[in-house]
């Protein structure tokens, strides 16, 4: 399953992973709520997010139940285990890390090296 | 079972799940579209645009769960049946072929199973040995009964010995009249030695001995008993009246059990009874005389104790024998070979054979099914092409084609198992038992001739499947989709073609397997055997009675209509008895070496018109004379071989020899006829000897009876007149002589019908591999045949280019199958009646039918091509 092109590579897991630690969400919820805390900036192939969402499911990240949405309709909802929370402070530890990183190393100038 | 059913379940749940929770989304995401002021149609459409292609992500979703192997396993299995639907010649051919590998295969090893390998419904404890007496004339002799309780008793090395003795009584029936019944005499030990159990009842065991001698007691045969008491559980504890030379009520003490099979593929007995029912029966002498061997030893080793050291320990006494017993022991050893060995001696040759013969047909069959799969692949290439562009992994491709060799694979075990099975309900009336006894070979699908055909199932599946796996998984992506039907790998036709000659090479085995034996069994039809092939009916009374009532007979059989002659002997030619009964012979002037085993050499005691009524001729001197047969000086008839061997460069006739334990009588020998067959057609002639039968007195008779019209339909007639005249005069047996010659040439009937039928398959087999080659190559090189004619070449010409495909592979398969078959007919000789392995004419017969049958499988599809329009082969393109 090809990333989106404008994701790196993993970064969806770890948007899901955070998306849903604000609480429990449908997908079509955890759409919205990337769409809203990346301040629309990252663009996120629709059909993607589900197998990302199965995935992380199969791995014990996420854990999910059938409720009723906010307009009165069945819908599964998606919420953090343990081990997800877990992962997502891990993940986020080395992305920072990766970030802080990149940046030193995209910001050297030539009299640096 | 319960996890693929929770698999199934949670399958359907979790397609429900998936498609629910997508429809949410788009649902939800439409209706933000419409809030956001697009109508509500257009906003459903670009709801599904954004999502993306739906049923991709919906399989990428499904390659999350942990059961998808599963999952693809079945996609596989539906995609495998429709291909295989969508292609039911293929499919047929296919199924049919492998049908025949297996279900042959499996009938064969039954075969091979039942008379031989079967081992012994034998509990634990040591090795089962067999133990023989052993002469220079009789490597498998039996013992006496004196000779078996001295081994029981003296011998160390086993923990107990058993002993068989065949013989036969009579049944009184309800209404008086006497029922002749096969018996074994059974030391009292045997059925808890070979830990046989009964199916009803009880039977008979050492600690029953003191009971045994005042109550006698019979165990019945299972099948007797559903034959003779229709399976009556009452009859357990009645008590039946059996008579020999005496006679005496005898209480039934159980029935075998249905699943017990006798030593011997032939064991299966009416009675079993102990020594002391025997002799309770007037049977006491035949255990007191020493030299009257006529059982069977068996015993269980020792734990522990190899079967060298038992061989050693039966010299030592055999050692002991023959100094205590000159006279009956001397020069005659005791051996002993394990259970097993002994059944792979008597399975030899044949079954060798068949064996090999079956497998050969099973890896026809196989390559056949390869063949085809390669040409299917071949055929498929655009598919698999379409099917790599549109994303199948490779190793996805090569496990559909693998699954769909399996379910070839499959259906081809049910229709082989089912085939097997029904050549196997027919093998019992093909086979034949002897004339005069009831069938007794027996034949089942069990468990492991059930896992024997799916062994080899498996095995065909994975050697056919295999191979165009690959191939179809190396398909290069594009190559198909452009170069269109001309297209494909030069490399894949050349690997069917080496197929198709091995075809060939095997094929050509097979047929001149077939040929040979085919040529051997009419030899047997026509072979001058020594006697007449004329109508003789032979009647054989175990006990002759009294004189006057066997004259009597002569007269009274003589009486009925179509009657020409009746004379009397022992035994006739090829009389199924294991062995003849023999006199001690010596030559007086010449003295036997000390040491040396006395000479012993089988007779048989004749009338005066025995040997007219049979067709044996004098070669010199004279026959029997009605004189011989009660006055006169002795005299005796001997056989061409024993004249050979015992007078070599001279005349025989007028000679003297002593008969009988030493001193012996004087008998001249008057005459010298033609050897017959003993036992059986294929035996060596043997030194052989007449008597006159009414002075010889041998206490049984065979009635032979010349008719004129077929001797068979005399039968009932001649055996009513016999009982009328004594009781004691009711036939044991009852056989034509053309049954008996034809029943002794059963094996090569036998093994020369199965080899024709498996020749004809292999033909078949590879025939129609042939066509679908050429054929196939037919249709690729459309337009190169069309491109030639237009160019001026004519019909016959493209036809020879055709048919030169097929002439290089038949000669490639030939040069190949010539020593196979020379190697198998070789190896088959021992089969073989008056027939060398390698006769030219037949070997060139096999050749012609194996290269007119390739002829006519390449020149049909050939004809095609030279019906090809130039212009329209071009155009399509």
């Amino acid at each position: 399953m090809p990333p989106d092109a404008d994701l790196l590579p993993g970064t969806l897991d770890l948007l899901i992973l955070k998306a849903v630690s604000l609480g429990p969400l449908h997908g079509y919820g955890v759409l919205l709520r990337i769409g809203q805390i990346s301040g629309g900036a990252l663009n996120i192939e629709q059909g993607a997010l589900y197998p990302a969402l199965y995935r992380l499911e199969q791995q014990a990240l996420l854990h999910s139940e059938w409720g009723v949405s906010e307009n009165n309709r069945r819908a599964k909802y998606y919420r953090l285990t343990p081990s997800g929370r877990k992962r997502l402070r891990a993940e986020t530890e080395s992305w920072n890390r990766l970030v802080s990183a990149m940046g030193a190393a995209l910001s050297a100038r030539p009299g640096e090296a | 079972m319960r996890w693929p059913k929770l698999w199934w379940k949670r399958r359907a749940a979790f397609e429900r799940d998936l498609a629910d929770e997508l429809a949410f989304h788009l649902e939800a995401r439409a209706e933000d579209l419409a809030r956001s002021g697009i109508p509500a149609l257009d906003a459903r459409r670009r709801a599904r645009l954004e999502f993306g292609g739906l049923d991709r992500w919906k399989e990428a979703c499904r390659e999350t769960r942990p059961f998808r192997p599963l999952d693809e396993l079945r996609a596989d299995l539906r995609y495998g049946l429709r291909a295989l639907r969508k292609s039911p010649a293929f499919t047929f051919v296919a199924v049919f072929s492998l049908a025949i590998g297996i279900g042959v295969n499996t009938a064969i090893f039954s075969l091979i199973d039942g008379l031989w390998l079967r081992p012994m419904a034998a509990g634990g404890g040591g090795e089962i040995v067999r133990l023989f007496t052993t002469s220079p004339e009789n490597r498998q002799g039996l013992f006496s009964w004196d000779e078996y309780r001295q081994i029981q008793t003296q011998a160390r090395t086993f923990s107990t010995a058993v002993a068989i003795g065949s013989r036969g009584v009579r049944m009184a029936r309800p209404d008086g009249t006497l029922e002749l019944t096969s018996i074994n005499v059974v030391s009292t030990d045997f059925f808890d030695t070979l830990g046989i159990h009964p199916a009803l009842g009880r039977l008979f065991s050492a600690g029953d001995e003191p009971a045994l001698a005042a109550r006698p007691v019979v165990v019945l045969g299972q099948s007797f008993w559903q034959r003779r008491f229709g399976g009556d559980p009452s009859i357990v504890g009645r008590q039946i009246r059996l008579e020999h030379t005496g006679d005496h009520l005898v209480t039934v003490a159980g029935i075998l059990s249905g699943d017990f099979r006798a030593i011997d593929a032939d064991g299966d007995r009416d009675l079993w009874m102990p020594p002391q029912t025997y002799a309770a029966l007037g049977g006491a002498a035949d255990f007191d005389t020493h030299s009257f061997r006529w059982f069977r030893l068996l015993a269980r080793m020792r734990p522990g104790i190899p079967v060298r050291s038992a061989g050693a320990e039966a010299a030592t006494i055999a050692a002991r024998w023959a100094a205590a017993w000159p006279d009956t022991n001397r020069g005659r050893g005791v051996s002993v070979i394990s259970d097993l060995e002994y059944r792979m001696r008597a399975a030899g040759t044949t079954a060798l054979v068949l064996a090999g013969v079956v497998l050969l047909v099973a890896i026809l069959s196989a390559v056949n099914v390869a063949n085809l799969l390669l040409a299917r692949a071949a055929a498929r290439v655009r598919e698999f092409s379409i099917r790599l562009a549109i994303g199948a992994g490779r190793a996805r491709i090569a496990r559909q084609m693998l699954t769909e060799s399996a379910l070839l694979g499959a259906a081809g075990l049910a229709a082989g198992i089912l085939l097997g099975y029904a050549i196997v309900v027919l093998l019992p009336s093909i086979l034949g038992s002897p004339p005069g006894y009831h069938s007794t070979a027996r034949f089942q699908l069990d468990s492991r001739v059930f896992l024997f055909g799916a062994l080899l199932a498996a095995a065909t599946t994975l050697l056919f499947g295999l191979v165009p796996s690959f191939s179809a998984s190396r398909t290069a992506l594009n190559a198909h989709l452009t170069e269109r039907s001309s297209g494909g790998p030069r490399a894949r036709l050349g690997a069917r073609q080496w197929l198709i000659a091995a075809q060939v090479a095997m094929a050509l085995t097979l047929v001149s397997l077939a040929a040979v034996l085919v040529a051997s069994f009419v030899r047997t039809r026509s072979a001058d055997l020594g006697m007449a092939r004329c109508e003789l009916l032979l009647e054989w009374c175990a006990d002759s009675g009294s004189g006057p009532a066997v004259r009597e007979a002569i007269e009274r059989l003589r009486a009925l209509p179509g009657v020409e002659d009746v004379a009397l002997a022992i035994r006739a030619p090829l009389s199924p008895e294991e062995q003849g009964t023999a006199q001690r012979v010596a030559f007086p002037g010449r003295p036997e070496k000390p040491g040396a085993a006395p000479l012993e050499i089988f007779y048989n005691a004749i009338s005066s018109n025995y040997l007219d009524v049979t067709g044996i001729a004098v070669v010199r001197g004279r026959g029997f004379s009605e004189a011989d047969q009660t006055t006169g000086p002795p005299v005796a008839l001997i056989s061409e071989t024993m004249a050979a061997r015992y007078w070599p460069g001279q005349d025989a006739v007028g000679k003297t020899i002593r008969i009988g334990d030493p001193p012996g009588t004087e008998h001249r020998i008057v005459g010298v006829v033609r050897d017959v067959p003993f036992n059986n057609l294929s035996d060596p002639p043997l030194p052989y000897l007449y008597l006159p039968w009414w002075r010889a007195d041998p206490g049984e008779v065979t009635f032979v009876i010349h008719t004129r019209q077929r001797a068979a339909t005399l039968a009932a007639a001649a055996r009513q007149t016999l009982i009328a005249i004594d009781r004691r005069l009711d036939p044991f047996t009852i056989a034509t002589e053309a049954e008996l010659i034809r029943y002794s040439a059963l094996q090569y009937e036998l093994t020369a019908e199965l080899l024709s039928i498996l020749g004809a398959i292999a033909l078949a087999l590879t025939a129609i591999g042939l066509y679908g080659v050429v054929a196939w190559s037919v249709t690729r090189r459309t337009r190169e045949i069309g491109i030639r004619m237009a160019l001026g070449a004519t019909p016959r010409q493209a036809l020879a280019l055709v048919l030169r495909q097929t002439a290089a592979i038949g000669t490639v398969g030939l040069a190949f199958g010539l020593p196979m078959a020379l190697a198998a007919t070789r190896l088959a000789r021992s089969l073989l009646y008056g027939t060398v392995p390698w006769d030219p004419m037949l070997l060139a017969l096999a050749l012609a039918v194996l290269a007119a049958a390739l002829l006519l499988a390449g020149f049909l599809p050939a004809r095609r091509a030279t019906a090809i329009d130039p212009m329209r082969a071009l155009r399509a393109e």
